[in-house]
């Protein structure tokens, strides 16, 4: 019977060698196992690849997803450029409020 | 006033469920095996002295629902009957993300930019941020 709940996994792929380099994939998965029924959701993604050499220390690169992290920044830039905008705005008029009854 | 109790019975082809629990136990499995680092990343490919792994980003969703109802034929009719049913739905998205190119000398990570998924997404920003600052202008 397959596991309920929440799912967090880091797993190791089969190590390939090339040269002196063992490289092996790094993955992990995130995933919600609906308890009341059967179905879920689950996102795997890979997260680095770990560099093995003889007689040298093991190295680890990070994979990103650059796209994810442009559109997150995008969404994110304009939210905030928008709020900075309203404040400022905001701001502006109250400012101009303040001053109308000693002008007139 | 005296409640009326009726036991409803509905016949159920026992080996037909049994099938069908087995199916969707087996589509979970399967389901669930795209957590493995399998599916992120592909065989690795030789050209030469150098090797390729593409990866991907995976997301899957799916779902199942079962149910069973009865009920007399008519109002006043003595007559019942039932039935059940059930299904299910699902979806698998994959995305490539990156290359990792391996040869004897480095191993170097080649990412891959999705032109049209950041350029959509530069569209939004730009909408949302014209629409809210023309909401922003009229209020004033």
């Amino acid at each position: 019977m397959p596991l309920k709940g929440f799912l967090h996994q880091t797993e190791n792929g089969s190590p390939v060698t090339v040269g002196n380099y063992k490289i092996i994939p790094v993955s992990r998965a995130y995933g919600v196992i609906l308890p009341k029924v059967a179905g879920g959701f689950v996102w795997n993604h890979p997260l680095a690849v770990r560099i093995e050499r003889e007689g040298e220390s093991d190295q680890e690169i990070p994979i990103h997803d650059v796209t994810r992290i442009a559109q997150v920044r995008l969404i994110a830039g304009s939210v905030f450029a928008t709020a900075v905008l309203w404040a400022i705005l905001h701001l502006l008029g109250r400012k101009v409020q303040k001053q109308e009854p000693l002008n007139g | 006033m005296a409640e009326e109790k009726q036991e409803h019975t509905i016949d159920i082809d026992a080996a037909n469920l049994m099938a069908a629990v087995e199916d969707v136990n087996q589509t979970i499995e399967k389901f669930l095996d795209t957590a493995s680092v399998g599916k992120v990343y592909a065989e690795p490919i030789r050209v030469g002295d150098t090797v390729i792994i593409p990866s991907a980003e995976v997301v899957a969703g799916m779902g199942f629902g079962m149910g069973v109802g009865f009920g007399r034929k008519g109002e006043g009719s003595q007559e019942s009957g039932g039935g059940s049913g059930g299904g299910g739905g699902g979806q698998v998205l994959s995305r490539p993300v990156a290359v990792i190119v391996a040869t004897p000398e480095e191993v170097r990570i080649e990412h891959v930019y999705d032109r049209t998924k950041i350029a959509l997404a530069a569209l939004t920003a730009a909408g949302f941020m014209v629409g809210m600052v023309a909401r922003m202008l009229r209020g004033r």
